[in-house]
Order: C-alpha cells, then sequence, then structure tokens
C-alpha cells in the first residue's frame, strides 16, 4: 500500500464519514437486490429446480450431445469475438485517436447495431444467407458486438495520456513497435473486459441463432429454449442452464478483474489532447475502419431494401401492412398496436430500471469509496450483471413456473413483459451511470459537505446534477434496448399483446410474402427508432466522458 | 472562538499519518502548517474538516468536543488545492451553495455572492462558467466560496501550489490582506515557506506525523528547534560556535545573531545565502562553480585554510551579478547575518 499521504489523490480515496454508514448502505442495497431475488433468482432457481427433481441432469451432462452443443457455442461465440475485436479495434482507433471528418457520424452508425432487435438482425442476415449457416451466425454475433469493442477500448484509447507513445517513438521505437509495447499493453485492461462481455453476448445469443442456425446449429441458449418449449425436456434444460450459468460467472469475473486494474491503472485525460489527424500508416487503420463502418450497413440497407421490394418491384406494401394482422391473420392485433404495446413496454421497463439501475450504482460508489468494502462492491456488481448473461428463456419460463405465487397471479398479467425487460436493461444502465459516479471527485463532494451539504444533500446537489445527461442518455438508452427485446418478451408477451419484435418472430414464421413484406418493414420502422434514440444519446452524452457507452 | 487539538492521531491501517498533535489556533489568527510533502499535514486538517476519523486524541472547538458533528454541521470552510468548483454551476451558483444551504433568502444570497467577488477582485463574475476561469481565478472562487457562509475557521490546503509562480506570489499577498480585513481564523497547510510566512501568525513545522516547532515565522525562521527543522528550512551545513553579547564566534568568523540568544555554545545553521563575498572577509576559498540566479550569483567555494573536522570542505555562497567571480578564482568571505540560523547546541 502506498503511504496514505504520498499523493493528493491517496489522500482524497477515502472519506471518514462513509465508515458509519454501514446499517443504512446494507438496507440500501436491499430494494436492487430484492428486485433481483424476485424476479430473477427465483424463477431460475425454480426452474433448474424443476429440473433437477426430475433427476435428468447427469443423464444430460453426460450426453455427448452436451457437450457439443456446449462446444459449438463456445466456438461460435470465440469466433465472433474474435472477429469484434478484428473489427473493432481500428473503429476503436479511429474514434478515439483521429480528428478526421465524420468521426461522430460513425459513432452513431456503429452503435446502431448493438440496439438492433435481435431479430431484426437475425432477419437482416437472413436477407443476406438465406441458408444461413456457421459463417452466418458468427458475423451476424460479431455485427452486434463490434460497438462494445470499439467503444469500450476507443473509451479509454482516448483517455490514456499520448505522450508514452512519443516517449517511445523518441527512444526510437517504430510506430508499430510503439503500437504494441506502450499502447496496446495500457489497453489490454479494456480489451479484456470488452472480449469477456462480447463473449458473454455472444454465448447467450438468442435470436440471431434461432432464425440463422434453424434446427442445424443450436447453442446453448436456443436448445434450453427448444427442450423447454417443445419438447418439455426441463432436466436437460435445467442441466444446459446451469452450463450455462457456470460459463456465465466466468466471464463475469474476467470483467470484473479486468475493470478494476483500468481503474487503478490509469491516468486518464481529456479527448482533446488525444486526437489528431493521422499520419503516414495510420491511414490504412483509418481506412480499415471505414470499411468496417460500411460493412455494418451493408446488412442494415439490405433490411431497407427487402421492406421495399415486392414481387412486381419496389412497393410500401408491407408498411401499408402494419395497419392490418398480416396474410390471413397471422397476428391477433395489427402491427399498429404491437408497436403500440412495445412503446407501452419499453417506457414502464425504462422507468423501472432507471430506477433500480440509479439506486444500484449509488450503493456501489458508496460502498467501493470505502476500501473495506470495495469486495463487497465487487460482488454486488458481479450480482447485478448476472441477468446479462443467463439465458432470457430461463428466466422467461420461470416467470411461467413462479409468478402465480405472487399475489395477482402475475402470469397473465400484462407488468410481467416490462418486468422482465426491466431486468434486461437494468445493468446496462448500472453500467452508464456509475463509471460517471466514480468520477465525480471525492473532494468536489466534500467541498459540499463543508459548506453545510448534508449525506443526501451531496447526492442530490453534487452527483446527480453531474450524472444528469448521462441519466438521460441511460434512458434512451435502456429504451431502445427493451424497443429490441426479443429473447423473455417471446416468452411472456400473451398472443393477444405481442410487442413488435415478437410479432416481427411470427410474421416470419408464417408463410406468405405480404408477412415477410411487413416484417421487414417493421423492422425498419424498428431500426429508425433505434437510431433516432442512438442520434439522442449521442448529443446527450457528457462531454468529458466521451468514450463507452458505459464501462461493461 | 478556538480551535484546541489536544494529543489527535490518524492511522491509516498499520501507518501512523499523524502523531499526537497538540496544537490551538485562537480568534482571529492564522496559523500555518508547514512541512515536507508526505509529513502527515494534509491528514492533519482533514481530521480537523471532519473528513478523517482521530484514532486517538481530541478535536476541541470552544471547549466542545466535534468528535459527533458531521462534517456538514462544523461550519469550517475548506479550499482544495485545486478549488473543486462543482462545474456544473456557475461563479455565482459555486459561492452562494453554502448560503443555500444554510437556507439564506435569495437577495441576500445575491448581495454576499457580490460582496465577495468584489473581495477576491472578481467582481462582476457571476454568470460566468467556472470552466472557462484561469487557475487563479478558480481559486478565487474556491475562496470566495468558503468565505461565503462566514465559516468560524477556514481551512486551506495547499491554496497556492497549483499556480505558477509569480500568480502564487501576487495571490499569497492578495490572501493574507484578505485574511487579516475579514479576520478570519485560519489554518493553512503548505509545504512552501514563502506561503507560510506570507500567511500566518505563527508557523508549525510539522515532520513525519509531528509536530516539531511553533512559533511566530520570524522566531521559526531564525531560531530553529533543531536540526531536522533547520534542514527544512534551507540550512544545508551546521557550524559549531559560541555566542558572547549576540555575537556568534565560529571557525568561519563572527557574526550577529541577536541580543535574545543567550550566551554560551550554539550550532548556526547555514543557508545557501550565509556567505558572502566581501574585499576583507576572514574566509578564504577557491570558486569551484558558478550558477547565475534571478538577482544573485550563487557560488560554490572550496575553503583554504579552515582546517577543523566541524567545518565543512565546500560552502554556497552569494555574490552580486556584476563582476561575479569565475571557477578557479580565489576569493575572500564574509558571514551574513541574514542567512544564517541559530541552533541549540
Amino acid at each position: 500500500m502506498a503511504h496514505p499521504d504520498a499523493g493528493l489523490t491517496g489522500r482524497a480515496g477515502r472519506a471518514g464519514t462513509t465508515r458509519r454508514g454501514g446499517w443504512w448502505l446494507a438496507l440500501a442495497a436491499l430494494p436492487p437486490l430484492a428486485f433481483l431475488g424476485v424476479f430473477f433468482a427465483w424463477p431460475v432457481l425454480a426452474i433448474l429446480g424443476l429440473g433437477v427433481r426430475d433427476g435428468g441432469v447427469l443423464t444430460a451432462l453426460g450426453a455427448g450431445q452436451t457437450w457439443r452443443l456446449v462446444a459449438f457455442t463456445v466456438g461460435q461465440a470465440a469466433a465472433a469475438t474474435l472477429v469484434a475485436l478484428l473489427a473493432g479495434l481500428p473503429v476503436a482507433f479511429l474514434l478515439a485517436r483521429c480528428a478526421v471528418p465524420g468521426v461522430g457520424l460513425v459513432r452513431v452508425l456503429v452503435m446502431v447495431p448493438f440496439v438492433l432487435p435481435t431479430v431484426v438482425v437475425g432477419l437482416a442476415f437472413r436477407a443476406l444467407w438465406p441458408d444461413g449457416g456457421v459463417l452466418g451466425i458468427v458475423l451476424a454475433n460479431a455485427f452486434f458486438n463490434v460497438a462494445v469493442v470499439a467503444r469500450t477500448v476507443g473509451g479509454l484509447w482516448a483517455h490514456t495520456d499520448r505522450r508514452a507513445e512519443d516517449a517511445a517513438r523518441a527512444l526510437g521505437a517504430t510506430r508499430w513497435r510503439a503500437f504494441t509495447s506502450v499502447v496496446l499493453p495500457a489497453l489490454a485492461p479494456a480489451i479484456g473486459s470488452a472480449a469477456a462481455v462480447v463473449f458473454l453476448f455472444c454465448a447467450t445469443s438468442f435470436g440471431v441463432v434461432l432464425m440463422l442456425g434453424g434446427a442445424r446449429y443450436r447453442t446453448l441458449e436456443t436448445e434450453i429454449y427448444l427442450r423447454t418449449v417443445e419438447l418439455f425436456d426441463l432436466s436437460g434444460a435445467a442441466a444446459l442452464s446451469l452450463l450455462q450459468f457456470a460459463a456465465v460467472l466466468a466471464a463475469l469475473g474476467v470483467g470484473v478483474l479486468a475493470r478494476r486494474r483500468r481503474e487503478t491503472a490509469l491516468r486518464l485525460r481529456g479527448r482533446t489532447e488525444t486526437a489528431r489527424r493521422p499520419v503516414g500508416a495510420e491511414w490504412t487503420v483509418v481506412a480499415a475502419a471505414f470499411a468496417v463502418v460500411v460493412a455494418l450497413l451493408v446488412p442494415v440497407a439490405g433490411l431497407v431494401v427487402r421492406s421495399l421490394s415486392g414481387a412486381h418491384g419496389w412497393t410500401l406494401a408491407g408498411y401499408r401492412a402494419l395497419a392490418g394482422r398480416g396474410h390471413q391473420n397471422t397476428l391477433a392485433v395489427s402491427g399498429v398496436d404491437a408497436a403500440v404495446n412495445s412503446l407501452r413496454a419499453a417506457t414502464d421497463a425504462t422507468a423501472l430500471a432507471l430506477v433500480l439501475g440509479v439506486w444500484s450504482a449509488v450503493v456501489l460508489v458508496t460502498l467501493g469509496r470505502s476500501r473495506a468494502r470495495a469486495g463487497l462492491a465487487d460482488a454486488m456488481d458481479t450480482v447485478l450483471m448476472l441477468p446479462l448473461g443467463i439465458s432470457a428463456v430461463t428466466v422467461g419460463f420461470g416467470y411461467l413456473v413462479t409468478m402465480d405465487a405472487l399475489p395477482g397471479d402475475l402470469r397473465t398479467s400484462p407488468v410481467l413483459v416490462p418486468l422482465a425487460q426491466a431486468l434486461v436493461i437494468t445493468p446496462l444502465v448500472v453500467r452508464m451511470v456509475l463509471p460517471v459516479l466514480r468520477a465525480v471527485d471525492v473532494r468536489l463532494r466534500q467541498a459540499a459537505a463543508t459548506l453545510g451539504a448534508g449525506p443526501w444533500r451531496v447526492w442530490r446537489e453534487v452527483d446527480l446534477p453531474m450524472a444528469g445527461r448521462t441519466l438521460l442518455a441511460a434512458a434512451g438508452f435502456g429504451y431502445v434496448v427493451a424497443l429490441g427485446e426479443f429473447g423473455a418478451t417471446s416468452f411472456l408477451a400473451r398472443p393477444d399483446a405481442p410487442t413488435l419484435p415478437v410479432a416481427i418472430g411470427r410474421l416470419i414464421s408464417r408463410p406468405g410474402e405480404l408477412n415477410s413484406q411487413m416484417a421487414y418493414a417493421a423492422c425498419t420502422l424498428l431500426m429508425l427508432v433505434t437510431a433516432a434514440a442512438v442520434v439522442l444519446v449521442e448529443r446527450l452524452r457528457v462531454p468529458r466522458g466521451a468514450g463507452a457507452v458505459g464501462e461493461f | 472562538m478556538s480551535l484546541e487539538l489536544r494529543g489527535v492521531s490518524v492511522r491509516y491501517g498499520s501507518v501512523t499519518a499523524v502523531s499526537e498533535v497538540d496544537l490551538s489556533v485562537t480568534d482571529g489568527e492564522v496559523v500555518a502548517l508547514l512541512g515536507p510533502s508526505g509529513c502527515g499535514k494534509s491528514t492533519l486538517l482533514r481530521a480537523v474538516a471532519g473528513l478523517e476519523r482521530p484514532a486517538g486524541g481530541r478535536v476541541d472547538w470552544d471547549g466542545v468536543d466535534l468528535a459527533g458533528v458531521p462534517v456538514h454541521r462544523r461550519g469550517f470552510g475548506l479550499v482544495f488545492q485545486d478549488g473543486q468548483l462543482f462545474p456544473h454551476r456557475d461563479v455565482a451558483g459555486n459561492v452562494a451553495f453554502g448560503l443555500r444551504m444554510r437556507r439564506e433568502p435569495a437577495a441576500d444570497r445575491a448581495r454576499r455572492v457580490g460582496e465577495l467577488l468584489e473581495l477576491v477582485g472578481l467582481a462582476g463574475y457571476e454568470r460566468r462558467r467556472v470552466t472557462e476561469l484561469s487557475g487563479g481565478e478558480q481559486q478565487r472562487v474556491a475562496l470566495a466560496r468558503a468565505l461565503a457562509p462566514r465559516p468560524r475557521l477556514l481551512l486551506l490546503d495547499e491554496p497556492l501550489s497549483a499556480l505558477d509562480r509569480a500568480l502564487r506570489e501576487q495571490l499569497a499577498v492578495d490572501l493574507a490582506r484578505l485574511l487579516r480585513e475579514t479576520s478570519t481564523t485560519a489554518l493553512v497547510v503548505t509545504h512552501d515557506h514563502d506561503e507560510a510566512f506570507t500567511l500566518a501568525d505563527r508557523v508549525a513545522v510539522m515532520q513525519r506525523g509531528r509536530i516539531r516547532q511553533v512559533g511566530p515565522p520570524e522566531r521559526v525562521w531564525r531560531r530553529p528547534a533543531d536540526a531536522d527543522v533547520a534542514a527544512f528550512l534551507g540550512c544545508a551545513a551546521l557550524l559549531p560556535a559560541r555566542v558572547r553579547a549576540g555575537v556568534a564566534d565560529s571557525a568561519l568568523g563572527a557574526v550577529e545573531v541577536g541580543a535574545g540568544v543567550p550566551d554560551g555554545p550554539v550550532r548556526l545553521g547555514l543557508r545557501a545565502t550565509a556567505l558572502r563575498l566581501a574585499e576583507a572577509g576572514p574566509v578564504r576559498g577557491e570558486v569551484v562553480q558558478r550558477v547565475h540566479r534571478r538577482d544573485h550569483v550563487r557560488l560554490l567555494v572550496r575553503l583554504s585554510d579552515v582546517d577543523a573536522p566541524s567545518v565543512p570542505s565546500t560552502v554556497d555562497a552569494v555574490a552580486p551579478v556584476v563582476d561575479a567571480p569565475a571557477p578557479g578564482q580565489r576569493v575572500r568571505l564574509v558571514l551574513d547575518a541574514d542567512g544564517v540560523a541559530v541552533l541549540p547546541a
């Protein structure tokens, strides 16, 4: 441990007043954890319990087919992670280090795939590769996650001191050598944590694999879905869920380690100091980055084209059909009604997730400020992230098994969908708000305290106003993710009240040209809403935190 | 209206940052905690503010123990080295913050903000964004913000250290005037002697978590309590001497030390300016090195005929810029009272 008085930062890292608040903190941590307990742990455990009671878990674990599934899941996730890293790093460089026209646009464009509903992406890639296949799955999963790599790594890159690199160059290192020996090690924590998250997302990806893999290529996630929904093989599903759970915990653990190193090891600076016009070979990287962006746009453009083309050339039939219920009334409600359902559910989910997310972030930051409880903070942080990685299908099915025990039988209630969506987006809200709250200088809060502001007043007067724009951005971000949520919603939405992604899923699973046109049109609309929200989020971004969508 | 520290200790785990400090600050007095970085002075200040909990001892205000009083109820203002202004509020919003916490009416707040900005020389800056201010301006706003709610005690943590030299000297003078005019009781932490001596009525020299000496600036400067304090205050070498009737006699000649020093053996602390060039000086030597400073030339001189083990073989000396001797040249030196401190033998 450094001598406590060795530097200002060392001195400021602790606040005597927080040591007394142990009980309050414990109480404050309860509501978010209780929510997780009731709406996450209980359903998941109930499903696992069901499976374990049937006694088939060991049989399933022993089956060769199970391990082939695991191998395929891990293999495709690793491949997709690698592709996402390779594609994301040049973009990260562009976003972080280059002062060239169009960077702002790239920042927005890169984000769009990440928040696109999974069905939309599945559909977009099916439009490109009609017969699906492994390549389609890997590329589609990577397509989603280029943004995670670009933003997480770019965020750190933009704030690392350029002078270390300059020093290496002055000492005789070539540009490439300086990159591999100075820049890359500095970025390693961000790359590690981005890779962990991307791997997690790819390993548990549902909609994409379901759409592109069909019956041939199955991952743990889609297999859990098939076994629970179509084969009623609960013990098999439970076994697979257990496997997935273990993998998720491992990946999250890696993420926490990487984050901790990043937070302690770096001295960050503003972006303006580090961005400059590329020179020489750097232009190659910039060109690669723009190529990645164009590649990201291809599926999106393909989707739009599909929505506008019919058997006899261009048509708006798909869009007009949204007012109706599709070919031979495929849907129970009109496309417009489904869209309204989506908006309503996403609004409720966002409100709930904001309350829970901000609450959790406040508790986490407070825990993190006292060194004695830093371990506790890490543990709670990991627990809060779990819903990101647990099969949405398991959660959704768990709801159906457990929620009748709550007053009012939530199983048939329309609140179930927003609750499940809130569960999915709360971790994202936490990840976005947490770094901003952490970045508030402890001494700024102490200054407020010496001026007479009590602990609550300090939060209200200092932390929350400073995080205000990020809160709005988190709300916008959470909203689009909720809009596009497919895994859990497809389970929980009642047939007479589908959300738009669920309606899309149903439309493309039924024959009829009108149905697929309508699906593509609905996808295009979702995409437009998403893109608009992303632009809004970009506008709201706190100038200082020009980096990640969150720290992930 | 006074602060009283008795046996205050602060520990971080096994490390004792502050040990058993006794110190008092009386009404209207400015006391400087002076010490090298890492000596525990900022930690002590934070303990007074209520930001650290002492592991032992008492922090009293007017005889009342402050242990149970949280930071925001102590009524102590705090100014950090780098201002720590609220970036989401303008200048007026920052200065008025403490007044708002005390629920003062808006009209009174506006008047007080105007008053304070005037006082720190930033009249009319109310609506400026704090992020657009220079370092010096930010520090003035931080000062105005801390003074606005009329704190019982003002705590300043290296208030000028983040500024460049010219600005620092200017602001130190301004700050000294301001503290006198508002008759503010203040505790200033600094590692800079000039700053401490400019601002403070009394200086407390702190080293390795303990207070080594407390006294008026002039006294601490001229009469360091021990060799460590003397070394921190710039005495590079110590020289045995004997005082008789206000004059100290040493191997490097005699020097006046003032009537306050009783007769008997002492040690002289030699600062870089302790010896200066003189035609008929008693000390002979040869210039080894010459460095130009702002308003004088600093010489390193190897002494020729002094051959006592207690005397260093080379000494620092100063010469006027004009006709400064070059390396190799032989010179004569004399002790200068202004560069000499007196320590107990």
